[in-house]
């Protein structure tokens, strides 16, 4: 009985032994010791990625809609609207027919006239220029210097000063419009033209011209800093 | 009784060793868990790898992502910035064309005839286009004459003793507004041998005033264009 006791304790001890040993080699204790950190750096890892994913969806959800197609639309509106005025304006180069108007000083020996009645003066120019006007020229320049309604023709000294910088003598107007109206309104009798011509002796000649090329305004003060929309 | 006390200790000793025998099958399974340690390192060693790429991924679209709504913000702003400048031209050319009312400071000339003396607004108007000269000297911005505005199409024709501009008669007094620098317009008119002292001289009276804020009226009128055309860029 004794015996059987012995090998029936003695077997189940080597059971326990070799359950207890339950194949855990050194590479399973040291795989043991490291799970917790493998667990912990994976579990780092899904919230680095989880607050990048909400990053991404941040930026999506931020990312500006440019709205390309009403800005051009705006753009080529606009666009359209200031070359239409600039145009209008005389800021445009323009060609057309109309004639072209030389004027200089008088060569006359006439001694009963005054040597100041003998000099194209600003206010000649500007009252021609008026004249052409009111026969509808739609577009006016004295020697290359276009004339809009900001530009002054004052006299400074020997020469006039047009659009701020300054023009001598011969004046040469050309001017678009209606070639018959606007050499009528230069030649006929009892016109501004015709008594500088015929009056003063001044070398006023007109002749008429199929196509004219006009430049536009090139004003040293054409932005506005005083007046301002009042709609 | 040794018979029994052998069963007793029989028992004894293998119920000892039936609890030692399971408490140490619990224990290895407690401490190993159901799977080999080396298959869960293994899995968390995979799911690390995966992570680290998804990662990188992300992180390669954030900073795409950032770059182009950087390039987009540049984007915006330059189209933001020429819609400006493009509205700001747009209102200069408005205010030079006289179709809109404008305001600002200037100064206001009135002129009229001298008492007791008479003078012919039509046989003087050449004064009147010489004065709106010389406040264009001034650097005026908008010119008005009793309420017309001066367009770049402004005539003034002297029609029996009065004045047509822009086709509408006007007789004394004048009233002149002028938007721009009070000071330059005041020097640009009264200078000795101006035209304030030429228009004296023929028998007008002459008041300026200068004022903070000045209303210039539109142009009601229409331009058509016959004749001139815009010369396009292909054609220079």
């Amino acid at each position: 009985m004794n015996i059987i006791i012995f090998i029936l304790v003695f077997t189940v001890s080597a059971a326990i032994v070799n359950g207890a040993d339950a194949g855990v080699d050194e590479n399973t204790i040291y795989a043991l010791k490291n799970l917790n950190n493998y667990e912990k750096n994976v579990k780092d890892m899904r919230e680095v990625v989880k607050n990048l994913q909400d990053e991404v969806l941040y930026e999506k959800s931020q990312a500006k809609d440019l709205d390309n197609d009403n800005f051009l639309e705006a753009m080529i509106e606009m666009n359209h609207q200031i070359e239409e005025l600039k145009f209008y304006n005389g800021f445009t180069d323009v060609r057309g027919p109309g004639i072209m108007l030389r004027v200089s000083d008088s060569l006359s020996d006439d001694e009963n006239l005054d040597i100041m009645d003998k000099i194209v003066h600003d206010v000649d120019i500007t009252v021609l220029l008026n004249d052409l006007k009111s026969a509808g020229a739609e577009a006016i320049d004295v020697n290359g210097k276009r004339i809009v309604n900001i530009s002054e023709v004052v006299c400074a000294g020997p020469v006039l000063k047009i659009n701020g910088e300054a023009v001598p003598a011969p004046f040469v107007i050309r001017a678009v419009g209606d070639q018959e109206k606007l050499y009528n309104v230069v030649t006929e009798e009892g016109t501004y033209a015709y008594d500088l011509k015929n009056k003063y002796g001044m070398e006023v000649a007109a002749i008429m011209s199929y196509n004219l090329k006009i430049p536009k305004f090139y004003g040293i003060n054409s932005e506005n800093k005083f007046a301002q929309s009042a709609e | 009784m040794s018979k029994l006390w052998q069963k007793v200790m029989l028992f004894a000793i293998s119920l000892v060793l039936g609890v030692v025998c399971m408490t140490q099958i619990r224990t290895t399974n407690n401490v190993l868990g159901n799977e080999d340690p080396q298959n869960i390192a293994s899995q968390l060693d995979n799911e690390l790898a995966e992570l680290t790429l998804q990662k990188n991924e992300l992180r390669e679209e954030l900073d795409a992502l950032k770059q182009t709504a950087k390039e987009n913000e540049e984007i915006y702003d330059a189209k933001e910035a020429e819609l400006e400048r493009l509205k700001e031209e747009l209102a200069n050319q408005q205010i030079l064309s006289g179709y809109y009312e404008v305001k600002g400071p200037g100064t206001i000339i009135t002129i009229d005839s001298e008492p007791n003396s008479y003078v012919s607004l039509a046989s003087s108007h050449q004064y009147i286009l010489a004065l709106i000269s010389y406040l264009n000297n001034a650097g005026v911005e908008a010119i008005s004459i009793n309420g017309q505005r001066y367009t770049n199409y402004t005539e003034i024709v002297p029609v029996l003793d009065h004045i047509n501009v822009n086709g509408v008669a006007l007789v004394l007094p004048l009233e002149i507004k002028a938007i721009g620098n009070s000071r330059t317009i005041d020097a640009s008119l009264n200078f000795v041998g101006g035209i304030v002292s030429q228009l004296s001289q023929i028998g007008y009276t002459i008041e300026t005033e200068n004022s903070s804020e000045i209303f210039i009226n539109k142009y009601d009128g229409e331009k058509e264009f016959k004749y001139a055309v815009p010369i396009t860029i292909e054609e220079e």
